[in-house]
């Protein structure tokens, strides 16, 4: 009977989508801002611009609402504001928005026996084509700073001319002031234009995306945790054909304190290690979060 | 509170951001009034043979921007029947019209044309981009932002806004077309001033501008002219109240014939002279100068002197700075 639930469990896991990054809100509604800023030099797509460098900002607005014990429906809205540098060495200030995304998240408890819970999250979410795209790739470039803060596993978010349907699934254990997740996401990006890209890019038809997720989290006071969150991106069949490493891994965390009874402020770091991005890439960012 | 602290980190962050000096404005926009292709811009009557178009002639200037070894070529058409205003030795006024191309080749491979044209009357009313040369050496395409490493080298082309952040450092726009780098400096070299005068090009005549001190003297200050004055000036020209490579200190490195009512006569009244030596320059002691410590580095952004355009230390031109300082 337990090998059959483990086995469901694990079929769940792997066939059901659920947010690689949502956990399950006890809460009505959440919303956040959360800002990543770092500096990058990542890889780009075309001939004059093999690769793009700069710094900055990206920003996502971040709002879920529980319409039931067990159901959350969310949207992200990601705009980024960077310094994109220029081939002698100048920088352009661009500002770009980028793919808004609505979601569902279905929270399912699995297992509770004494001080351990564990639960098991679905979802998917859709992403809209809005992301600002021109024959500069001035706003190509700046996305693509953006994405490479998070070691490329926001192209739902930052992919200009597709639309995304990103199933995902997360496995979470709780045990005291203990907290393990793993969560995968899938994103299949859709091109609905070739995003002004010249066709030297070999931008795909269909991109697909996996983001693996870690999260080990420990309370340490009543208020104050801290959290490992490291991300490993699979390149492969990314939406514009990328030459290099098939993988990108992130080192990431997080340090959360939690102000009063609703607002929650968070540290974020985060790392590319290892090529494309290792070397070249930091980031790290703060999250504002209010429950009610 | 909370809620303020996460706004003031970002505004600190897009603040410290909007005081970079590295921040340019794009100028796409004034590439607008410039052809698409080199072939249009009417620098070649037959591009194929490279042969010029009439009223376009080429020059050289007596001491020049170092480009990280590019070979180049320089060229200049004047509207017919207009002249250079040429009150103003060290900033020449140009004619609406006016065209200057420069040419980067490496290995006997064009890489780049760069175009400046005059679109208006005004100091200011210049049009600037890079043409990209085709691998197979047929054209070259406006590039208004630029490129990285065509054609397989390490050669950058500039985007138009990063034309002008060197440009807009003279009141003219203009760096390397002026009485002081005209000049014939040897016996062989081309007199274009005395040509330019000929053709009648020049509003008023003008008489050679010697560059004092002894030949390493010279070629320092030449070189410290053609390198650094563009920012390093006391002409202040468009560029006061914009960052974008502006400068905050009070160097000059110009060869300032105006300011000594044309007569430079001695080394001491040069620009570089009066206000690097004692800052930016320990006489003496050319490796404690900051001046070659900058010179010398290449870190991208403002690490490194010049700042723009430039990925490689020009050795021979820091040896000649570093001889002169040495010799003070």
């Amino acid at each position: 009977m337990k090998r059959g639930r483990l086995w469901l469990a694990l079929a769940a896991f792997i066939g059901l989508p659920a947010s690689a990054r949502a956990e399950p809100s006890r809460a009505k509604a959440e919303i956040a801002l959360e800002s990543h800023a770092g500096q990058s030099t990542a890889p780009y797509f075309t001939r004059a611009f093999p690769s793009t460098s700069g710094y900055g900002a990206s920003v996502v607005l971040d709002a879920r609402m529980s319409v039931s014990p067990r159901l959350v429906v969310g949207a992200r809205v990601p705009f980024t504001f960077m310094r994109v540098e220029q081939p002698a060495g100048a920088l352009y200030a661009e500002a770009a928005w980028a793919n808004p995304e609505l979601g569902v998240t279905l929270d399912q408890p699995w297992f509770e026996r004494q001080a351990w819970r564990m639960h098991f999250a679905t979802g998917v979410a859709v992403g809209a084509p809005l992301a600002e795209h021109d024959a500069a790739q001035l706003a190509g470039r700046a996305l693509r700073l953006a994405n490479a803060f998070e070691g490329f596993s926001e192209p739902a978010l930052y992919t200009p001319g597709v639309i995304s349907v990103s199933p995902s699934g997360s496995l979470t254990a709780e045990q005291a002031a203990w907290k393990l997740s793993a969560a995968v996401r899938i994103p299949l990006l859709i091109r609905t234009s070739d995003a002004d890209l010249p066709p030297e890019a070999r931008a795909r038809a269909f991109g697909l995306v996996p983001v693996l997720g870690l999260e080990l989290q420990r309370r340490l006071l009543r208020w104050l945790s801290l959290a490992a969150a490291p991300r490993l991106t699979v390149l492969t069949l990314a939406p514009v054909h990328e030459e290099g490493p098939p993988v990108q891994f992130l080192a990431g965390g997080h340090a959360d304190a939690r102000l009063g009874e609703h607002f929650t402020l968070s540290a974020l770091f985060q790392a590319p290690l290892g090529r494309p991005l290792g070397g070249s890439t930091l980031a790290g960012g703060l999250r504002l979060s209010a429950v009610f | 509170m909370a809620s303020r602290l996460s706004l003031l980190g970002l505004a600190c962050a897009y603040c410290c951001a909007s005081c970079d000096p590295r921040v340019c404005a794009d100028q796409q926009a004034r590439t607008q009034a410039l052809p698409p292709r080199l072939s249009q811009t009417g620098l070649f009557a037959d591009l194929r043979r490279q042969q010029l178009e009439a009223g376009v002639f080429a020059y050289a200037p007596e001491f020049t921007l170092w480009s990280d070894g590019a070979e180049k070529r320089r060229f200049i058409a004047i509207p017919e029947g207009e002249r250079i205003d040429s009150h103003d030795p060290e900033a020449w006024v140009f004619p609406e019209g006016t065209k200057l191309w420069k040419e980067f080749n490496q290995a006997d491979r064009h890489l780049e044309t760069r175009l400046f044209q005059k679109t208006g009357p005004g100091e200011g009313d210049w049009a600037a981009a890079a043409y990209v040369w085709s691998a197979d050496q047929s054209d070259a395409e406006l590039a208004p932002y630029g490129a990285l490493d065509v054609q397989g080298t390490d050669h950058d082309v500039p985007a138009s806004g990063e034309c002008f952040a060197c440009h807009d450092g003279r009141p003219n726009r203009i760096l390397g077309f002026s009485a002081v780098q005209l000049a014939p400096r040897s016996y062989d070299a081309p007199d274009r001033l005395t040509e330019l005068a000929a053709q009648s090009l020049l509003s008023e005549p003008l008489t050679a501008l010697d560059v004092p001190g002894t030949s390493i003297e010279r070629a320092a200050l030449g070189y410290l002219h053609a390198n650094c004055s563009h920012c390093h000036n006391q002409s202040d020209a468009a560029r006061s109240k914009s960052k974008c490579f502006n400068p905050n200190q009070r160097l000059s490195f110009e060869l300032d014939f105006t300011l000594h009512a044309g007569n430079l006569s001695t080394v001491e009244q040069s620009g570089a002279y009066r206000t690097a030596v004692g800052q930016v320059i320990e006489p003496g002691d050319p490796s404690g100068s900051k001046l070659v410590q900058l010179m010398a580095k290449r870190s991208r952004g403002l690490g490194q002197m010049p700042p723009l355009g430039t990925e490689r230390v020009d050795d021979q031109g820091l040896g000649v700075v570093r001889e002169w300082i040495q010799s003070l």
